[in-house]
């Protein structure tokens, strides 16, 4: 039955596909009116394309493109014109798809005759753009035909191809913050081409530092997207001085913070788990150090970072809301470096250089914390241990023009522990993250790429349980993948891409292993979860005429979970009333969600385009977690299986995208409402931990979302960056919980705004400032007390009925850099002020607390007589100040 | 000058923490029962104490008067008696006990209305003495460990009876400055805000001190009961917080609070030093 619709589904298709191909939109009967005084005819034939679409392929050098002409032509058809313009200048012209390609009159196709080329044929420009300095690919850069719309731009792995008629074309290769290229390419048979692109800025001082951010976003037809390079990163002040790629998306509208010190961030409504975040392909589970201050990433480890808040392309899924895909760095393939970033919370130190000089590269970063030294201080008394540290690696090696492979490798650790009265009751918790990847990119054709993948993901949490009880509360979540992604570049107006992905699940979800490593029989042993996930996928992004590009795809997931376990099936009152085990490799539960993906843009003019898309996407794999802590917690992932249905998003977006003189600012408009289905919600004082019976715990309703974001950047300049408003609400609505009725999410926060401004000076000196504020998340508060034993015990109303004080933070940062500019040794001080005039962002508001002796807060204890409860609120951290010390050579 | 620097850093961390805000209420308060009732298997009139829930925090609660109360077993009915000196509490025959193997429902009528709840004793279990220890900077005791907080097996609810006003020094003081009353958990749950509870209040007391310590065994039910309100009283507040929500209750017709019954076993420990 399964196989029957996923075979219906993919014949349907791929006869969508087939049936709409290339369609000729073109039409020389159309009317247009123009006027052209004196004006070359190649001027000419770019007004009649910009009237009519048409485009033509010509070899400058083989007609006389630079003869003048005068022409008055008034609601005339092309063909008319055409003949005026062209057969009267002894011009032929014939029509080959969606071009027409010129020749001189006479010119019979053959050698004898002038053009060196063969019109009717088209070619292939293919290759790879690097950086000069380092041999790194660029990604997301654009290669396009001087003067028209036409071209295309590189994937994440650098590539591109572009297939063009035959003739001579100036090619531009561009990417933002380095120098243009333009050659001029002999399209007469299929070529290879890799060019080395110089940074604008690599000396300070001499020319204009530009933001890197594509603001092609108006031509780009993807959009909910957000883009950051490692030069835009470190333009944003981030804690302790450390460049910090989830506070940097906290600053894109659409995208909120749970507040100080979190790594939650929240996409377009969606809960903090349904956020993929991907470093070179390989998802990772829990992205944060010290419970989320820093994030995982060794900041010299980041290229390129691209975030998805909607409009999936149809090779990214698995969950509901963002995905962050962060390309790592490859390593300097020309010559050796060595970086360095010193701060009184963590450092980090690179080392890059070519293994095999323009053919292999090794990179390698690490960071360790050094924040211990607040330990030692009288208050904290040695009462806390807390250290992480993470290594990034990556090793590329170019075979050949065709094959690349690359070998990515990613851990870090937490420990945190608290030591109390005594031994007896010291608590810790502590967590690693283990990534690896192993690419093949392989390039089949000129037309035809294709990057073959194997990663490994593991994330690891324990909880040290009080020594009497001497062993762990350990949880786990880990997957191998295989996948293989191809792209098609078929012709100018179609690129396919597809891609089948196995990936094999299991995880952990929390059970206690003692010190000898066996588990207590006094302790309920909770399952462990295996899944087996197949997914294929296919898109096709095509373009018709000039203005309309059309992106459709669908991805096909198969999701499968596998014994050995005991699965307990509940009644509609969530009591378990059946227990049936199933053996090792035994399959019990099967899901399949297909989920279409659309995206429509219409380039309005070369200055707005309107864009429109739909996605649907599917979480097999779910955080059970009812915390309302800012930081990340004990973490439960479970997938869906019997009890647990996947959770699957429609969300639909509409924007409009426009440059404000010309390239320097990009304004933008985008509006979303997206669906959640089954949306994983709990019962009330849900029991996650020590629990067989968790999935009883769970309850399932639905959820909404919609708002507007606005933003305005300014990428050029000494000052960049962007200032961002977005309203949005999020909404719950679940059978059994808040009495069956709506009710705002934690997370809705219907005001957001960001400002994010960078200055730089040229020489020496950057600032840069960050503000953010946010509505106050939102709460559940009492509505009065009762006292049961002695204790105070606050009674509800509504779920959520409250809201916490208004959140808005300002950090600043300031960067001097010494060196005078070109010297390779370069070294600079950054003074980073996190929350800068010291703002108090409560993220919980308590009634149980009374005030000691010593003026501290406390939860009462003697039960004797009465006491005096006093409101109070908790937040995270004050004014955080910073020096770090860079250098790089 | 380093450690201006380390004092100024530390200065700057610590302002974000726990501060006194404001609160007002953002919902109407429903006029509900509060059932507070605990019988053990201890020969003595045992009592039941019937409020109505307060809008402020720190407000006395409101006792409930006029109620007609029974419980029931399989054999039995009394009829509790309501308190003319304590409002709101009612108490049972002098010679009550409840005993095991057997099922006991409470049962009021207020206003028309009949709340209803049922339960049922688990075993008492002898227990080792608490501990502990002398405080640094006081020279007085407080106690450091009274049971293991997570045990799947024998869930518990622990009284410590503490009393210091027959020691030398101590004797002058008001009652409520020599006796301290403090409640202990064994629970077969751990959650994720009991592991980071915020601190609690200490009570130091000086050595002499008497201290009475009972074990009350907990069903199934009240040990969820008793974790649903510590997620709401005690370990609220921390830097792992769970959804605030109603604590439940074993009691018909939407009461808050809970019904148990518990056998009692104690020990009686002397502060040494």
């Amino acid at each position: 039955m399964l196989k029957d619709r996923a075979l219906k589904y993919l014949l349907l298709f791929f006869l969508f596909i087939f049936f709409s191909f290339p369609v000729q939109s073109q039409d020389l009967e159309q009317k247009i009116t123009l006027k052209i005084s004196a004006k070359p005819i190649s001027e000419a034939l770019a007004e009649i394309t910009r009237l009519s679409e048409i485009e033509f392929s010509y070899s400058p050098q083989d007609l006389p493109a630079d003869r003048r002409i005068t022409l008055t032509a008034r609601n005339r058809t092309v063909a008319s014109i055409l003949d005026e313009v062209l057969t009267r200048n002894g011009i032929d012209f014939i029509k080959v798809e969606h071009h027409l390609v010129l020749k001189p009159r006479g010119w019979d196709g053959t050698a004898q005759g002038k053009p060196t080329a063969e019109p009717h044929l088209r070619y292939t420009l293919s290759g790879y753009l690097r950086d000069k300095g380092t041999g790194e690919v660029l990604i997301g850069a654009n290669v396009y035909v001087k003067g028209t719309t036409t071209g295309a731009t590189t994937n994440g792995y650098g590539f591109f191809s572009l297939t063009l008629g035959s003739s001579d074309y100036p090619i531009v290769f561009s990417y933002m913050g380095y120098k243009e290229v333009v050659r001029t390419v002999k399209m007469n048979e299929n070529i290879r081409i890799s060019v080395d692109m110089e940074e604008n800025n690599l000396q300070i001082g001499e020319v204009e530092i530009v933001a890197d951010e594509h603001p092609a976003d108006v031509r780009n037809a993807q959009m909910s997207e957000f883009r950051f390079s490692q030069k835009t990163l470190a333009q944003l002040p981030g804690f302790g001085g450390d460049l910090d790629i989830i506070r940097a998306l906290q600053a894109v509208p659409g995208i909120q913070t749970f507040g100080d010190g979190s790594a939650l961030y929240y996409v377009r409504g969606g809960n903090s788990d349904q956020n993929l975040l991907l470093i070179d392909e390989v998802p990772v589970y829990n992205p944060s150090h010290l419970f989320g201050f820093f994030s995982a990433f060794a900041p010299d480890a980041i290229n390129n970072v691209q975030v998805y808040k909607g409009d999936f392309p149809a090779r990214f899924g698995g969950r509901l809301s963002s995905v962050i895909d962060i390309k790592a760095r490859e390593g300097n393939m020309k010559r050796f470096g060595f970086s360095g970033n010193v701060g009184p919370y963590a450092s980090n130190f690179t080392l890059e250089g070519p293994v095999v000089k323009e053919r292999a590269s090794f990179f390698i970063s690490g960071r360790v914390s050094t924040l211990n030294w607040l330990n030692t201080l009288p208050t904290f008394n040695k009462s806390f241990d807390f250290r992480f540290f993470d290594i990034n690696a990556k090793l590329n090696y170019r075979v050949s023009d065709n094959n690349r492979f690359f070998l990515t490798f990613y851990t870090g650790r937490d420990v945190f522990s608290r030591y109390l009265s005594t031994e007896v009751n010291s608590l810790g918790i502590n967590w690693n993250n283990l990534a690896g990847t192993f690419r093949w990119n392989h390039v089949f054709s000129s037309r035809l790429f294709a990057n073959t993948t194997v990663n490994y993901s593991r994330y690891n949490y324990a909880l040290n349980l009080p020594q009497e009880q001497d062993g762990n509360w350990n949880s786990s979540i880990s997957n191998m993948t295989f996948k293989t992604d191809l792209a098609w570049y078929l012709n100018p107006a179609n690129t396919i891409r597809s891609g089948l992905e196995v990936t094999c699940h299991s995880s952990n979800p929390g059970n206690v292993t003692l010190e000898n490593g066996t588990k207590p029989v006094s302790v309920p042993t909770v399952a462990d979860y295996h899944s087996m996930e197949y997914v294929f996928y296919a898109s096709n992004e095509h373009h018709i005429g000039k203005r309309f590009s059309l992106r459709y795809g669908i991805r096909l997931p198969v999701w499968q979970d596998l014994g050995p376990t005991d699965v307990y099936y509940f009644d509609a009152n969530h009591q378990v009333i059946d227990t049936i085990g199933y053996g090792s490799g035994t399959g019990y539960s099967t899901a399949f969600s297909p989920e279409p993906r659309l995206n429509i843009q219409y380039q309005v003019n070369e200055r707005s385009s309107v864009k429109a898309s739909y996605s649907r996407t599917t979480q097999f794999l779910q955080l059970l977690s009812n915390s309302t802590s800012p930081f990340t917690s004990l973490e439960v992932w479970a997938p869906c299986g019997p009890n647990i249905p996947p959770q699957t998003a429609d969300q639909v977006a509409a924007g409009y995208f426009r440059e404000i003189v010309k390239s320097a600012f990009v304004v933008s408009v985008e509006g979303y409402y997206k669906w959640f289905h089954d949306h994983l919600d709990y019962r009330d004082h849900a029991n996650l931990l020590f629990n067989p019976l968790i999935e009883g715990e769970l309850r399932f309703g639905k959820a909404w979302s919609y708002g507007v974001e606005l933003m305005i950047r300014k990428t050029s300049g000494k000052l960049t960056g962007w200032i961002g408003y977005t309203w949005a609400r999020a909404m719950i609505k679940t059978p059994g919980v808040n009495s069956g009725n709506s009710y705002p999410a934690s997370y809705d926060r219907p005001h957001d705004v960001c400002v994010n401004l960078s200055w730089d000076d040229k020489k020496h000196w950057m600032f840069s400032a960050n503000w953010i504020f946010l509505t106050g998340g939102a709460m559940t508060s009492p509505v009065g007390f009762y006292y049961n034993n002695g204790s105070s015990v606050p009674i509800y109303g509504d779920k959520n009925n409250d809201r916490l004080p208004d959140y808005h933070r300002l950090d600043l940062s300031a960067t001097y850099v010494f060196n005078k500019p070109g010297n390779r040794y370069q070294h600079s001080i950054a003074v980073t002020l996190y929350n800068a005039y010291g703002r108090l962002n409560p993220f919980s508001v308590n009634f149980n607390k009374m005030m000691n002796d010593q003026g501290d807060f406390v939860v009462p204890s003697n039960l004797n007589g009465s006491y005096e409860l006093i409101p109070t609120s908790i937040s995270v951290a004050g004014i955080i100040p910073s020096i770090n010390y860079q250098f790089k050579f | 000058m380093r450690r201006i620097w380390l004092l100024t850093v530390l200065m700057m961390f610590l302002h974000g923490c726990v501060k006194e805000t404001t609160w007002t209420s953002k919902g109407e308060l429903p006029v509900k029962l509060v059932v507070d009732a605990i019988l053990t298997d201890e020969v003595k009139a045992q009592a039941i104490r019937l409020t109505f829930p307060v809008p402020e925090l720190n407000q006395a609660p409101e006792p409930v008067a006029g109620a007609s109360v029974l419980i029931s077993n399989d054999d039995s009915t009394w009829q509790l008696t309501e308190s003319t000196v304590k409002p709101g509490t009612y108490n049972t025959p002098p010679y009550f006990y409840a005993r095991l193997q057997k099922t006991y429902t409470l049962l009021i009528s207020l206003n028309g209305r009949v709340y209803s709840a049922k339960a049922s004793m688990v075993p008492g279990t002898a227990f080792g003495e608490l501990q502990y220890v002398k405080d640094d900077g006081t020279g007085l005791y407080r106690v450091d460990w009274v049971a293991n907080a997570f045990s799947t097996e024998e869930a518990a609810m622990w009284e410590l009876l503490v009393d210091w006003s027959r020691v030398p020094g101590y004797a002058h003081l008001d009652s409520l400055e020599t006796h301290a009353r403090m409640l202990f958990y064994t629970l077969p749950t751990l959650d994720v805000s009991e592991v980071f509870a915020p601190m609690m209040q200490t009570v130091l007391f000086p050595a002499g001190t008497s201290i009475t310590e009972r074990r009350y065994s907990i069903s199934p039910e009240h040990a969820e009961f008793v974790r649903e309100m510590l997620m709401e009283t005690n370990w609220a507040g921390g830097l792992f917080p769970t959804a605030p929500a109603n604590v439940g209750t074993n009691i018909s017709s939407g009461a808050f609070g809970f019904f148990g019954v518990c056998a009692v076993t104690e020990l009686a420990v002397v502060i040494t030093p």
